[in-house]
């Protein structure tokens, strides 16, 4: 790459040139004399005694002698030039000229050049139009214009249709002619330089975009395979321990609640190492919606009883019926609290209690869940990095523990993933708390922990649009238009109905340069809901779409302003939640 | 579990490849007081609902041949299994999987592992609304 431009091979069709330059009357030695030296250094032998070496003329690291083509229809301005260049590049440079157009472009056909100097008025046509067509498209060598006399806008046309440089023949010299070339050349090395270190990072790019899916699709296909069995496993034990098929003894029966125990783990490890590689590769699915932490833990009570009863201690759950819903994936939270519940066990002597609970203080947008125990409890040095990876303690604290390591990390991950914070409270001897909140389930303050989390969660940008629609029907309808909008989305992203029933709230992690589409995307989803359901197409809006640029503080203002005004203007109702 | 119209138990149709889980599911939702039968492909899935119009099917995703989403969108675009509730049982977590079996008409939607308590309580749930309608 430290050579001059990347050169083709030599091709055999050079054989031909001296015939065509014989052909062509003005090539006729001009450059060097009446008779031989040029023709004589376009025979293919003497070609072969262009070699590359370090230029003292061009001080380049270029292939010499240099071999340029003048496409001139004016004899005078030739010979100048030529004058020109031998002053400066002496036998480093063979110049060859070309009359007119046609001559040019068998030229280009049957050699090789470094550059192309190009008369901008040839035989009365713009130089511009065939050197579009000839040099740049087959050649891909750098040309420079030279033009008759300074002529307005002739610089930028040529530099558009990719001049390397432009000069007036009135002002040329040898030096000025000289640097032109220099930096022609060196800019079109630079330039095919990068074009292929581009292309070396493009297959470089694809290529690990390829291994990246691989392994992706890999760790997913593991965890599936490793779930299939699992599932016999632990449904044949699951038979034995329920007698569903006979009769047990004590001893018997605990055999077979350790296979399900144990089954359990690596269920639970499959899970860490598919959710491991799902945040990692910042594929992790959430699907935020309205939820109760007792609907959550519900789900998962059968599991943290035998977790508890396992580990010989009291699992005590304390969730009141009265908390507000949250905005959260159940089901990434319900893999929080069962990390937590685990760990808890494992930390805790037999006939220790651990304890599940959930509160939200007065006047708090967040639910905050707990799990505490009254084990050996942590050191402050332990503390530090507890939630980073394959962090597992050390000594006999670390031998307790199972798994990966991964357990605590992943916990964090998802907390946050769900606009939640995870913290720990611990004293040796006496025990340890986890605990993570969560948004309640209330636009704007889901809303703004959106915005204050998108620096977290994604380098794109916000976007917010509000959705009106006028008469959302049924609540199927709005369930059914709450489908179509995530279907459009990321499903990282915030689809709000807002309490008055006719407002969607969306917002989305999009680049700025897609939000308008996006939003487009949305109207026709809404519109073609809305038409099916309705049968009416002026039912649905979309309005106050706003992008988040740079400041969350801003695009926030913009959303409490939006959504105030629409609510006093069209929905007293709204305007009254919102207060 | 007893239909109470006809005292006879509701019929659940089983359909799974992997026949160790399905020996283990007729057990654990014969036990439950099902009556349970299974096949172990989707073709067969879909003959034997269209003939015996089972009162709900537990359904896995991932068979070879003819894979459970297909299954679905058979039953559901035929008028007389149109309305039988599928319980799907799968292994595949990807919320995408989740939500097009959803989307295909899955009345339910359950991971391997799953909790045999959990299995039975969906299943008896899913029948229960059925027959409201």
């Amino acid at each position: 790459m430290s050579e001059f431009g990347l050169r083709r091979a030599p091709s055999p069709r050079k054989k031909h040139v001296t015939r065509a330059l014989e052909t062509r009357q003005p090539f006729k030695d001009e450059a060097t004399g009446s008779s031989g030296p040029e023709a004589e250094s376009l025979k293919p032998e003497s070609r072969s005694v262009r070699t590359t070496a370090r230029s003292k003329v061009t001080d380049m690291d270029i292939r010499t002698p240099l071999k340029i083509l003048y496409v001139e229809d004016n004899k005078g301005d030739y010979v100048l030039v030529r004058e020109h260049i031998r002053e400066y590049f002496g036998s480093e440079c063979l110049l060859e000229w070309a009359a007119n157009g046609p001559d040019a472009i068998e030229a280009i056909r049957t050699s090789e050049y470094d550059l192309f100097l190009v008369d901008y008025q040839l035989a009365g046509t713009s130089g511009l139009d065939w050197v579009r067509e000839a040099v740049v498209s087959a050649a891909g060598s750098p040309w420079i214009l030279l033009t008759g006399s300074i002529q307005p806008d002739v610089d930028l046309q040529a530099l558009e249709a990719g001049a390397a440089d432009y000069l007036s023949k009135d002002e040329l010299s040898a030096s000025l002619l000289a640097r032109s070339i220099r930096y022609s050349l060196m800019r079109q090395r630079n330039l095919v330089a990068e074009r292929t270190l581009n292309e070396v990072l493009e297959r470089s790019n694809a290529e690990l975009k390829r291994l990246y899916r691989t392994a992706h699709q890999f760790v997913d296909n593991v965890s599936h395979e490793f779930r299939t069995p699992l599932t016999v496993i632990n449904e044949f034990a699951s038979i034995l321990s329920d007698e569903l098929v006979g009769p047990l003894n004590t001893e018997q029966k605990n055999f077979a609640n350790t296979i399900m125990n144990r089954v359990e783990d690596l269920s639970v490890m499959v899970d860490d190492m598919l959710d491991m590689s799902k945040i990692e590769a910042g594929m992790l699915s959430v699907t935020r919606r309205k939820a109760s932490a007792r609907s959550i833990v519900d789900k998962i009570i059968h599991t943290l009883d035998r977790k508890a009863k396992s580990s010989g201690v009291t699992l005590d759950i304390d969730i009141p019926q009265s908390l507000p819903d949250v905005f959260c994936d159940p089901e990434n939270i319900g893999r929080v609290i069962m990390n937590l519940v685990v760990n808890a066990c494992k930390f805790s002597s037999e006939g220790g209690c651990v304890k599940l609970w959930a509160e939200n203080k007065p006047g708090s947008s967040e639910v905050r869940i707990g799990v505490s125990d009254n084990g050996r409890g942590i050191s402050a040095d332990h503390i530090e990095g507890i939630f980073d990876r394959f962090n597992q303690g050390d000594g006999e604290q670390g031998a307790l523990r199972q798994g990966f390591g991964l357990g605590l990390n992943i916990a964090r991950e998802l907390v946050k993933a769900n606009f939640g914070l995870i913290s720990v409270e611990s004293r040796p001897g006496k025990g340890s708390t986890f605990a993570f909140t969560l948004p309640v389930m209330e636009p704007l303050s889901i809303g703004r922990k959106f915005l204050e989390f998108v620096p977290q969660l994604s380098p794109h940008s916000g976007l917010v649009c509000l959705i009106r629609v006028l008469d959302p029907g049924s609540g199927e309808a709005t369930a059914q238009m709450e489908r179509g909008l995530y279907a459009q989305l990321r499903q990282s992203d915030v689809v709000l109905p807002l309490p008055s029933g006719g407002w969607v709230i969306c917002a989305a992690l999009v680049e700025q340069k897609d939000a308008e589409a996006i939003v487009a995307r949305l109207r026709a989803v809404l519109r073609g809901l809305v038409s099916a359901q309705e049968g009416d197409k002026s039912s649905v809006e979309c309005i106050g779409v706003a992008a988040l640029d740079r400041n969350p503080e801003d695009f926030l203002e913009l959303l409490d302003d939006e959504i105030r005004k629409r609510a006093t203007q069209d929905s007293p109702a709204l305007a009254l939640a919102l207060a | 579990m007893m239909n109470d119209a006809a005292r006879k138990p509701y019929r659940v149709l089983i359909v799974d490849d992997d026949r160790d889980l399905v020996r283990a599911l007729i057990v654990r939702v014969s036990t439950s007081g099902f009556d349970a039968s299974a096949v172990h492909d989707g073709r067969a899935a879909i003959s034997t609902a269209r003939a015996t119009l089972p009162d709900a099917i537990v359904l896995d995703l991932r068979m070879p041949g003819m894979s459970g989403f297909d299954v679905l969108g058979e039953l559901r675009g035929d008028e007389t299994t149109a309305r039988i509730p599928v319980l799907v049982l799968s292994a595949n977590i990807a919320e995408r999987a989740r939500a097009m079996a959803l989307d295909l008409g899955a009345t339910s939607y359950m991971l391997k592992p799953f909790h045999a308590n959990t299995l039975i309580a969906s299943l008896t749930a899913i029948i229960d609304a059925g027959a409201q309608k």
